[in-house]
């Protein structure tokens, strides 16, 4: 029994005063009178469009789009509701059981919510100790810091060069390769057309209008996803939207979605729909390629001047290849649902007059990904139109802004993401004691849970190094990462999880140590406006102080660096303003005598600066005008319908030419839909930008069903299975199960449904198979590499089954905050 | 009623600001809070659990994990300590955020430079309370604000903490003694009018 001496050991004296503790409250001053005013309208920039927002005491009163945005969306609403979310990360944070044992600690209970309050000064010494200890007891192969994501913007605060740069300074660390978005269409396209074509410049849309036929948007919706972008977005393709439904709806333009889906755009510009089985794009545009072959509607001659490695691919269509299999429209009409006249008449259509493709992501996200973007270019081969006006293909009018005739300009640069020149790291080790020190981003589950094994990609043997720490910071693996109870499991091989995030991301619930950041919103910055049009160049202006007790990502880092005396070569001896300065003034300094830049002074009071368009532009023009002299990066320098290359890897999922490869799982009578009918969708949100913005409450009230993400379905399927428009249903395969709210729709056609990616993971508790109450659907998709190329997401390789939820209906545990919507 | 006295409700909202220190444990357990506590209505639960106490630190560290679980941390299984998160569409720094800032100036106050919360926050609602009480204003102001602005969502609050796993029985007495509080100062109003 102990003593009262015992227990006050070490206590000291303590009387009435420690019970009523120091006073929360001081004597009123001067600030206490802005409640009064009339407020400040300030600009600042977004993902979202540029904004102006109305600070009143303090605060963030209102949000609304600047006057510049001729097409602002909606999801500016949701701003407010991001800045004062309940879900803010407000404290430095450690997982109880992790701040007593540390690596000894027990992992299972990672998720299980319970944490402590550090200082600032307590939590970055836990971090650097841990980056310390797992540096010098495993090297650099013991440290994740390279994953990446969709970070806020402004290009001084950008996240990832903070994380890449601060950790650098200490020592090296594992790196990721690609990404989760364009994972196998980045991988493949090099191969053929010369560079990765997702993130390219494609042919300005005026160009298109006054030139194209036909217009063929697959698996495309831009007027969904280009309600956001990369930097601040200005929202100008939106115009030519407008104009195209108009050509459409005179005639002078037919327009075609090739979709399971009625898309967004569809209905918005008048387009046909050509409806094709989800994952059986392949063997439709085989068999587009056969009609084209054999009716003689390709272009021989340019088949002839700009490709190589027709034949072999056109012999595998003829069914003169190893499986004896002619890819005829009868074959392929049965696989992906289309008709035979269909095709052929979809395929004369596409020959008849000046045609552009428009291709989206989706599709190349998927297992065997490649092959989809690869069969297009060589479609848009066959046809001959590559680096006409209005012909072609391009993998990226959905996205930033692409499309819009670039102004030429100079943009900001970013705080820097390496190490200066002459600064060394503190360590200097660079063994990876045999490993990789890069891995395909999206195989680093299993690099976890195979520590030393191998795997291929892109022509080389990765070897997985045997990591025991991870970093995130403005990056949600628990969003963009497929199958979540893979996942958990496999985490608990990290010993050390630090996340750093202005939010309550279930990745920060899966932490050991959470740092708050601030918002955008709370910091003061720069960014070019119009990623790809490079429109102008906008000013972040702070809004309010960073709230709680967040700091900005350069504060964050800064203070880590100090840790090991790299604090001065870190930040340069430059604070926040001055590194902002500065890089206006280097982007001022590139555009002078073109491009007309106010002073620093004039330009931060004004908020923006604007260029005008510039001439528009044909992607591969210059190609297609001397193919020799503007030879593509291609190893031949021409297209490459077959490529050497990637047959020499000798992979069996990519070979030297696109192939139909059955999948691990497809719907409509593909492997596994006897027992999973539905193809499940997860593409990009219409309503947040990936992940980001779903915590904001009051958006998200705009859009949820029953307070869960919505999960649209055919009205047919869901009658079959008594489900009504407003249900709560149990989606679920062998590898999970989620609630979701039923939005009955005839946009999807049987056996499709979707949820879209970014909704916050929410596990009813700790345990490996949780059921999800919120409704993220990677929850329940695969976790395979697309192919031994692009080792890519397949997320979209995806089949289910619902029913509706019996039972009592758990509380949505993905969000902070009690509130119900 | 017994009237409710400033240093009790003073108490509660040093309780409620932050973890508690080893002073506070330390008084606490030393039975100085006793005599504070006294009469009030389900304060001998919380007198009987400090009594339980074993090791100051190991005290300590458990209630910053109970104080951490349920109030700081994300989720909604946790019970922020904002009035905001409780009412309306549950945006931090809203309606009841404001009207504490304009009820602080009113008073000649403001949230101290050194905490840095909301307006709104349950430990600053308590001390402003408590000054209600001490006579800076009349006590029926006290009574009204208790009324108007902690009870309509306080029950909520209280059946969270309740319902939470890592809720530790200090802290289910607190949350049980300032609801004890406001409902008494509720009913104090009802007997007026």
């Amino acid at each position: 029994m102990s003593t009262r001496r015992d227990f006050l050991k070490g206590t000291g004296a303590a009387g009435l005063s420690a019970l009523l503790g120091p006073s929360l409250l001081q004597p009123a001053a001067a600030r206490a009178e802005q409640l009064t005013s009339a407020g400040v309208w300030k600009t600042s920039g977004s993902h979202w469009g540029a904004i102006e927002a109305l600070v009143k005491g303090g605060q963030v009163a209102e949000v609304r789009p600047l006057a510049d945005d001729p097409h602002p969306t909606n999801m500016v609403n949701g701003i407010q509701g991001l800045i004062y979310s309940p879900s803010r990360v407000r404290y430095p944070m450690a997982r109880a059981e992790w701040l007593d044992k540390r690596k000894d600690a027990d992992r299972t209970s990672r998720g299980d919510n319970r944490f402590v309050r550090l200082t600032w000064d307590e939590a970055l010494d836990l971090f650097f100790e841990e980056m310390e200890r797992v540096q010098v007891s495993h090297g650099p192969s013991g440290l994740y810091a390279g994953a990446t994501g969709w970070r806020q913007t402004g290009q001084f605060h950008s996240c990832i060069n903070h994380m890449n740069r601060a950790v650098s300074m200490y020592g090296g660390y594992v790196k990721k390769a690609g990404d989760y978005s364009t994972g196998a269409g980045q991988t493949i396209l090099p191969y053929v057309l010369g560079s990765t074509e997702v993130y390219s410049q494609g042919t300005s849309w005026p160009l298109i209008l006054d030139n194209a036929k036909t217009i063929v948007f697959w698996a495309n919706d831009p007027l969904k996803n280009l309600q956001v972008g990369w930097t601040c977005e200005t929202h100008e393709p939106f115009e030519y939207f407008d104009q195209l439904r108009d050509k459409i709806a005179s005639g002078e333009i037919r327009s075609i979605s090739v979709d399971p889906v009625r898309t967004k755009t569809q209905k918005h510009i008048g387009a046909e729909q050509l409806y094709i089985n989800p994952m059986t794009d392949v063997p439709f545009m085989l068999a587009l390629a056969h009609t084209l072959h054999t009716e003689g509607l390709h272009d021989q001659e340019f088949l002839s001047v700009y490709t190589l490695g027709y034949e072999p691919f056109i012999a595998y269509v003829m069914g003169e290849a190893e499986d004896g299999v002619e890819k005829t429209p009868e074959w392929a009409a049965p696989i992906c649902g289309v008709p035979v006249d269909t095709i052929k008449e979809f395929a004369r259509l596409l020959a008849s007059d000046r045609t552009q493709l428009i291709f989206g992501w989706s599709v190349q996200r998927q297992q065997h990904g490649e092959q989809p973007y690869w069969m297009g270019a060589i479609i848009a081969a066959m046809l001959g139109q590559i680096g006409l006006p209005g012909g072609g293909i391009s993998y990226s009018h959905h996205y930033s802004g692409i499309g819009v005739a670039p102004s030429g300009a100079s943009m900001p640069g970013a705080f820097p993401l390496n190490l200066d020149i002459g600064v060394d790291p503190v360590r200097t080790d660079d063994n990876f004691m045999g490993a990789s020190s890069t891995i395909p981003v999206a195989r680093w589950i299993d690099c976890l849970m195979n520590p030393g094994g191998t795997v291929e990609h892109n022509g080389h043997t990765v070897t997985y190094p045997d990591i025991r720490m991870a970093i995130f910071t403005g990056c949600n693996p628990f969003h963009h990462h497929q199958d979540h109870n893979k996942m958990r499991v496999a985490i608990q091989k990290l010993e050390t999880i630090v996340a750093i995030d202005y939010a309550w991301t279930a990745t920060c619930r899966h932490a050991d140590l959470v740092l708050p950041a601030c918002t955008q919103f709370e910091r003061n910055d720069i960014d070019s406006y119009g990623s790809y049009s490079r429109s102008g160049v906008i000013a972040m202006k702070k809004l309010v102080d960073p709230l709680f007790h967040s700091k900005t990502d350069f504060e964050i880092f800064s203070l880590f660096c100090k840790r090991f005396d790299r604090e001065e070569e870190y930040t340069r001896g430059w604070d926040e303003m001055e590194w902002v300065k500065s890089l206006y003034e280097t982007t001022r300094s590139a555009n002078e005598g073109s491009y007309e830049m106010p002073s620093f002074d004039e330009f931060w009071e004004k908020g923006i600066v604007r260029f005008e368009r510039g001439e528009p532009w044909v992607r591969h023009a210059d190609f297609r005008d001397d193919p020799e002299i503007n030879a593509l990066g291609t190893p031949s320098g021409f297209i490459e319908i077959s490529s050497r290359t990637i047959g020499n890897y000798g992979y069996d999922d990519c070979g030297e030419h696109p192939k139909w490869m059955e999948k691990i799982e497809r719907s409509h009578g593909g492997p596994g839909s006897e027992k999973f009918p539905l193809w499940l969708q997860s593409c990009h949100p219409d309503q947040r930008l990936h992940s980001q913005m779903c915590e904001s409450d009051p958006y998200r009230a705009t859009y949820a069903v029953k307070d869960r993400e919505p999960v649209y379905v055919n009205p047919e399927d869901a009658a079959e299975r008594g489900i009504e428009d407003g249900d709560i249903v149990r989606v679920f395969n062998d590898r999970g199960q989620l609630l979701a709210g039923a939005v009955l729709s005839e946009d999807y056609p049987r056996g499709v449904i979707r949820i879209h990616e970014g909704a916050w993971y929410g596990p009813v508790d700790a345990s490996p198979n949780a059921l999800d109450t919120y409704g993220d659907p990677n929850t329940v998709t695969l976790d395979v590499g697309a192919s031994k190329l692009s080792q890519a997401t397949s997320a979209n390789t995806c089949i289910v089954e619902m029913e509706k939820f019996k039972g009592e209906v758990p509380q949505v545990t993905a969000f902070g905050g009690p509130t119900s919507i | 009623m017994k009237e409710v006295s400033p240093e009790l409700i003073r108490f509660l909202s040093n309780a409620f600001a932050r973890e508690l220190d080893l002073a506070t444990i330390a008084a606490c357990y030393d039975g100085v809070a006793d005599e504070l506590l006294h009469g009030a209505a389900g304060t001998d639960q919380l007198i009987q659990e400090m009594k339980t106490w074993s090791n100051a630190q190991e005290t300590q560290r458990r209630l910053a994990i109970s104080y951490g679980s349920v109030f700081l941390a994300g989720g909604r299984e946790a019970a922020p300590l904002y009035a905001s998160a409780w009412q309306g569409n549950g945006t931090l720094m809203s309606t009841p955020h404001y009207r504490m800032l304009s009820l602080l100036k009113q008073a000649g106050k403001e949230v101290a430079n050194s905490y840095s919360e909301p307006a709104d926050h349950l430990a600053i609602m308590l001390e402003y309370l408590a000054i209600c009480l001490e006579g800076h204003h009349a006590a029926p102001d006290a009574a009204q604000f208790a009324s108007s602005d902690i009870s309509p969502w306080y029950r909520g609050f209280s059946k969270k903490v309740h319902r939470h796993s890592e809720s530790d029985p200090f802290y289910l007495s607190l949350v049980k003694i300032t609801e004890a509080v406001v409902e008494d100062l509720k009913t104090s109003i009802v007997k007026v009018e």
